[in-house]
């Protein structure tokens, strides 16, 4: 009796090793983030794409992508369609701007300068409108990747920091128009300019990731101009 | 009972033995996945730059300035805008064919000039050189979607401007139509292409060296 006592103890001892062995062996690391916890279904719209906040993974290049991947593509083009007007019409206010202020350069004359800055004003007004309406929509739209959650951040990043250059566009010409110093159309001007410059690299960037993140997944590349 | 004493301390060193094994694996996960347990990255000692390198960065910053010149100066100030915006007002049917046609004929020669004055800007860092060789494609493609493009607009204008003789003259002109519109777009869109990589090299290559950015729109 005493000896199969023995033998007991000493199983239970061995089986006691082997449960801690298995659980720094056998156990799953603990979730990075959320992401890896808990997918993230967001996709209500995508049929019955199973969507998830993990981008789908890199494919083979000769092999068509899968419906998840063009799903994830149609977002990022959801993401460009609620931009696009913003896109479509910042030309005419380069072409504007870029206009006035050759007539500034030139000395061209005060009714061609103040006719110049007209145009510009009205550009500004439509953009500032533009970029109102496009908000909501950019916001409105559902990601389901990082990706797409970092492109929708910096068009909402560069719709903020655009519609600020507006104002502060309007506010240089303004200078301009009333004869104020040198100093202060010079502050205004690299006000904003460096919105601008802010508002176009926020665009860059969401047009990279875009397509880096369309690459990834085999997709074709989305239309280089669709995000400006 | 000696036999007894035996087994347990063979139980007991196993026991040790997993457990620290068991510590091991566990302590490894955590340094590949948990980055709470990561070890803290700390940010290197900058070194203050010394004379030579600041000097480099100021030289890789003028070249790329040059180069940004120079594209502006070929087509991307007064070329580009206004080409974009006949483009659309075209489609809109503001314009006629042949008025937006001179709008992509003025570009084109603008932009051409632009290529060589890139190609002849004087540059001797390797970082701008890289950028160079960027934006040189990307004008040489643009170039050719305008030749394309003004093509394609030829091809259009004659459509509607004569009378088409049979049918067979009619598919094979939709035909090439059709062609020359894709060969324009691909080439303009590997040109945005270029633009937009040779401006994320730029300003990666600017932060590194610690120099100011060159205005965003510079390679547009």
């Amino acid at each position: 009796m005493r000896f199969a006592a023995r033998h007991v103890h000493f199983a239970l001892l061995l089986l006691m090793a082997g449960v801690v062995a298995g659980c720094g062996a056998d156990d799953p690391s603990p979730p990075r983030d959320s992401r890896d916890a808990a997918p993230a279904t967001t996709g209500a719209d995508e049929g019955d794409v199973s969507a998830t906040t993990e981008d789908p993974g890199a494919v083979d290049e000769d092999a068509p992508p899968t419906p998840a991947q063009l799903a994830v593509g149609r977002g990022f083009e959801r993401l460009a369609a609620a931009y696009a007007p913003v896109s479509a019409r910042i030309n005419f206010l380069v072409a504007a701007e870029t206009l006035r202020a050759d007539a500034v350069d030139a000395n061209a004359g005060d009714d061609i300068e103040e006719a110049r800055a007209g145009v510009v004003r009205i550009e500004a007004e439509r953009m500032k409108d533009v970029l109102a309406t496009a908000r909501p929509k950019v916001a409105a739209v559902p990601v389901r990747t990082e990706a797409q959650q970092q492109v929708q951040q910096l068009l909402l990043e560069a719709i903020d920091v655009r519609t600020r250059a507006m104002g502060e566009l309007l506010a240089a010409i303004q200078a301009q128009g009333r004869g104020l110093g040198d100093s202060v159309i010079e502050a205004r001007t690299e006000t904003w300019r460096a919105s601008w410059d802010a508002s176009l690299r926020a665009t860059r960037e969401a047009t990279t990731t875009t397509q880096d993140a369309r690459a990834v997944l085999g997709l074709e590349p989305a239309r280089e101009e669709a995000l400006r | 009972m000696r036999r007894h004493a035996i087994l347990s301390a063979l139980a007991l060193v196993v026991i040790l033995v997993a457990t620290l094994a068991a510590g091991a694996t566990v302590a490894a996960e955590n340094v590949e996945t948990n980055p709470a347990t990561e070890p803290q990255q700390f940010d290197p000692p900058v070194a203050e730059p010394t004379a030579e390198a600041t000097a480099e960065a100021r030289l890789i910053r003028r070249e790329l300035r040059s180069l940004a010149r120079a594209w502006e100066e070929g087509g991307g100030r007064f070329g580009f805008p206004f080409w974009e915006k006949a483009g659309q007002r075209w489609t809109d049917r503001q314009i006629t064919t042949p008025m937006y046609r001179e709008y992509v004929a003025g570009y084109r020669d603008r932009l051409r000039a632009g290529c060589a004055l890139l190609d002849a800007a004087d540059i001797e860092t390797s970082e701008a050189r890289d950028v160079r060789s960027l934006v040189l494609d990307s004008c040489n493609k643009r170039v050719d979607a305008l030749r394309d493009q003004q093509r394609w607009l030829d091809e259009l204008i004659r459509r509607d401007g004569t009378e088409i003789g049979t049918e067979d003259d009619a598919v094979a002109l939709d035909e090439r139509i059709a062609e020359r519109q894709q060969a324009w777009q691909e080439a303009l869109q590997e040109s945005y292409r270029d633009a937009r990589l040779a401006m994320d090299l730029a300003q990666r290559e600017l932060d590194e060296s610690g120099m100011e950015r060159l205005s965003e729109d510079a390679f547009i």
